[in-house]
């Protein structure tokens, strides 16, 4: 474990905090931290997965209160109406569930062709500036003429 | 061009909406205007925040997102037809929420960064740790401008006592200030106290911030916590309450796992209590190298740290004074530094004044109202001004549509228009001034500390409202040679201010007023060129209260009476026998319920009782015997009015020059006075010519004083009023002016 701050000094403030812990026979290990990095999301590819995992309408999302009490109560209530009316939930959302998988799949296709469009936008701008800087580098140098300079 | 912020959820104490207000403030010390937008907000924000809904925006606008969770506005940003940008104070660790409602939020939240990075052309961390995470995400122009506390808001003077007095506790204390929520790692806290309570078994913790019951395991965290000796669970305080329990704690500790900037950190420091701090994401770079970190969590070895951090004095002032060196180093004004520096990336300067000098300074006279029959004495001092500078500057008046100064209403046409010959553009207010409303938020929070975000709530509400006006300064101010700003208290001069800082002369006007408590009028007596005060005891009450004001000239009005004819307007009102009058607002805030009182106590005590005569617009209904109410009368009236009087009454308590009494004094007229106005007081005890009452107001004495003395009140009030020469006043505008005008 490592002190920080400029107006410490860490190591004999450690050091003597150590101390008084074995004085009293404690002997301890560091709680694990998990230090996963977050991700960076492509958002369109995140965008299409995601149509995909709510594209049924019929499927309730987790059902979740933060209050107690008479909360618990509607939590109870949902989840009851869920099982006892999830034909009728079906037979309501079922033009819903077809038209969300419409926009999925156009969702899906445009966001393709606006990955490959990307790709070639950037593999044409490539092809230029190389040709750009091709006729700079062929360029020959004109001998200079007059006194020569230091 | 306009710098305009977005804000998924607007609720003052949050700390994006505290992030927001302070860019907005650090926006106009840089010379740009922007109004605040959000999805929703807290009710009652309506005037400083409006709904997303109505932004329109103009090709060369920036528009700046702030991104800390999933939000619809991240696609509405993509869209704007004008500059955007984004302003990111991270988001939320995933691995905290898995499972929870809260996951796809943050999903989204994450895929909107990466979205939003090709289409934005500047991104803006609070911190260099989510700088690096910009640049991560595909962001190109990034910029880090830091969040900031106003250290003077955490004073020993902002502690509320009745918080204070129920922390009052010579035990150990631990204080935690943030949301109880998975990431905060409120377990760990819990962890850390229990082992101090072995060390300190009187020890205690302090937990501010709401507690989120979505999630399952903090529900038990709670119940825990309840359980667990010496540990409070306050919830969200009010400002003042904070400040008491930070100022109440021997440590300030933080457990958290993940912040983007942490801005608690720096508000125990500015409140003078050591930090413990876990440093998680960015929480090291925002100790700056000061308090106590820690890269482990062994809760005993820290335990043992946290008593030794509270009790020691010596190691407590070493860190209490490195951390005062923190915020000394990296206040608002590193901030406004970076911010400007993040903006000029995109081209964007504050205006230049004109190159060319002119022979006559252009010069912008801004006021809140302006106009024919337009009462209250900052705008009939501002109208004086105006006429006696014409001979020697080109003005324009900025003004409002606004004839009424309660509603502050749009009676008059937006746009350019003559007034006596000078030229006026009036600009409209989007939101009349609801009264109610405001009269309730300032019982609410005059007299108590308060955070920026309140202050400026309540500023916007006051009003009048006038983005036109400061988009024109923003954009046009370089057409300007200089300003002149009457009156401190409305939000259409305190905005405009700091706009242009050093090129604007200010009236203040001020008075004792409850607002003047308020820190973020700080600015407007400390950017401007010069203030240039009406009377000396303004002077002091501006120095007491902001002792870093810009220069300060005690220059007043002048006053010219006309030829008068007392008898004119006696026989003009019917009026035979004595009266005392009063000319201006009739209304409570002029003290003039308390007026009415005192003059039926006279009439009760005297059987000669001069009757009591009020001239002015009146918003309250008046029946009451020996009364006469005028209604509005003539400019020549008011002089043969006073000239006739035998006393002209002052009974309003907030007064920054009482330009009433120097007129009754320039005729000949004793005057009776609120004693509780320092300025009033002052006119009467350099004059000589009247009395002051205090307390209840009692005209009886004071009334039968005049009668006796009133020849030789008179005579001094004659005298007094004859150092009041226009000459010396114009001169004083003429010379600050033409300062400014040298300086560039």
């Amino acid at each position: 474990m490592k002190l920080l701050g400029r107006d410490i000094d860490g190591r004999s403030l450690l050091q003597a905090a150590r101390q008084r812990l074995e004085a009293r026979g404690i002997r301890e290990d560091a709680r694990a931290v998990d230090e996963e990095p977050e991700p960076v999301l492509e958002p369109l590819s995140f965008l299409v997965r995601s149509l995909e995992d709510n594209e049924d309408p019929t499927v309730g999302l987790p059902i979740a209160t933060h209050r107690t009490g008479l909360g618990r109560g509607v939590v109870a209530a949902k989840w009851i109406f869920r099982r006892t009316c999830q034909l009728f939930i079906n037979e309501a959302l079922g033009r819903q569930r077809l038209f969300n998988g419409q926009v999925r799949d156009l969702s899906a296709q445009l966001a393709a062709e606006v990955v490959r469009l990307r790709a070639r936008v950037e593999a044409l701008e490539a092809e230029k500036a190389q040709a750009e800087r091709a006729p700079r580098l062929a360029a020959p140098r004109k001998p200079r003429k007059g006194k020569a300079r230091r | 061009m306009a710098v305009h912020q977005l804000v998924p959820h607007f609720r003052i104490g949050d700390a994006t909406a505290q992030a927001a207000v302070h860019f907005r403030a650090l926006l106009r010390r840089l010379g740009l205007w922007g109004s605040l937008y959000s999805v929703s907000q807290e009710p009652g924000t309506e005037a400083l925040v409006q709904p997303v809904g109505t932004l329109r925006v103009q090709p060369d606008d920036l528009v700046l997102l702030h991104h800390a969770i999933g939000s619809r506005l991240a696609a509405r940003l993509l869209h704007l037809p004008c500059r955007r940008g984004v302003v990111f104070h991270n988001l939320s660790p995933l691995r905290f929420y898995r499972g929870t409602p809260l996951e796809p939020l943050l999903l989204a939240g994450r895929a909107q960064l990466s979205g939003m990075a090709p289409h934005v052309e500047l991104g803006i961390g609070v911190s260099e740790f989510n700088s690096a995470e910009l640049r991560r995400a595909g962001y190109r122009n990034v910029h880090t401008v830091p969040l900031f506390v106003e250290p003077e808001r955490f004073g020993p003077d902002r502690v509320d006592p009745a918080m204070a007095a129920r922390l009052r506790s010579s035990a150990l204390t631990l204080v935690s200030v943030s949301r109880v929520v998975p990431h905060k790692r409120f377990e760990d806290l819990l962890a850390l106290h229990r082992e101090v309570l072995r060390l300190r078994p009187d020890a205690r913790l302090l937990v501010v911030g709401g507690v989120d019951r979505l999630f399952g395991p903090v529900r038990l965290l709670e119940a825990e916590a309840l359980r667990t000796p010496g540990v409070t669970l306050l919830g969200r305080v009010s400002h003042g309450e904070l400040v008491a329990v930070y100022r109440s704690g021997s440590v300030f500790v933080s457990m958290s796992e993940h912040e983007g900037f942490g801005v608690p950190l720096l508000e125990a420091m500015a409140s003078d209590v050591p930090v413990l701090a876990y440093a998680a994401a960015a929480v090291a770079e925002t100790l700056g190298g000061a308090g106590m970190g820690f890269d482990e969590k062994r809760f005993a070895l820290l335990a043992e740290l946290a008593v030794q951090l509270g009790t020691d004095p010596t190691l407590r002032a070493r860190v209490l004074t490195g951390q005062r060196r923190r915020l000394e180093a990296d206040g608002p004004e590193h901030s406004e530094e970076r911010l400007g520096a993040a903006l000029e990336s995109l081209g964007v300067r504050r205006p230049s004044r004109p190159r060319a000098r002119r022979r006559r300074p252009r010069v912008g006279i801004v006021v809140q109202r302006y106009g024919p029959g337009i009462t209250g004495g900052a705008e009939a001092h501002a109208a004086q001004i105006v006429a006696r500078m014409l001979p020697h500057w080109d003005l324009r008046v900025l003004t409002s549509c606004a004839t009424d100064h309660l509603t502050w209403a749009n009676a008059l046409p937006p746009g350019e228009s003559t007034v006596d010959g000078v030229p006026v553009l009036r600009f409209p207010n989007p939101r009349p001034r609801p009264m109610l409303e405001l009269n309730a938020l300032s019982r609410r929070l005059f007299g108590r500390p308060l955070d920026r975000a309140e202050e400026e709530n309540w500023m916007a509400l006051q009003g009048p409202l006038l983005p036109g006006l400061w988009r024109h300064l923003a954009e046009r101010s370089g057409e300007y040679d200089g300003f002149v700003a009457f009156t401190y208290l409305y939000v259409s001069t305190a905005w405009s201010v700091p706009l242009v800082g050093h090129r604007m002369l200010l009236v203040p006007t001020a008075h004792e007023d409850e607002a003047l408590a308020f820190d973020s009028y700080a600015e407007v007596f400390e950017r401007p060129r010069a203030l240039l005060v009406n009377t000396p005891e303004e002077l002091e009450l501006i120095h007491r209260r902001f002792p870093k004001h810009a220069r300060a000239r005690v220059v007043g009005v002048g006053v010219d009476p006309p030829a008068v004819q007392a008898e004119r307007f006696r026989a003009r009102f019917e009026l035979p026998g004595d009266y005392l009058l009063y000319v201006g607002r009739v209304e409570r805030g002029k003290g003039i319920p308390e007026l009415l009182a005192a003059h039926a106590r006279l009439r009760q005590a005297t059987a000669n009782a001069p009757s009591l005569v009020l001239a002015g617009e009146a918003s309250m209904d008046i029946r009451a015997e020996g009364v006469r109410v005028l209604g509005r009368i003539g400019e020549q009236e008011k002089w043969d009015g006073l000239a006739g009087a035998l006393a002209a009454v002052v009974p309003s308590a907030k007064e920054s020059l009482s330009l009433l009494a120097l007129e009754a004094f320039s005729v000949g007229t004793p005057v009776l006075g609120n004693g509780a106005s320092t300025v009033v007081r002052g006119h009467l005890e350099r004059s000589g010519a009247g009395a002051a009452f205090t307390g209840e107001i009692d005209l009886v004495e004071p009334v039968g004083r005049v009668q006796r003395e009133r020849r030789a009140m008179s005579r001094a009030a004659r005298r007094y009023a004859a150092g009041y020469g226009w000459g010396r006043v114009v001169d004083a505008y003429r010379e600050e002016m033409d300062a400014m005008v040298r300086a560039g």
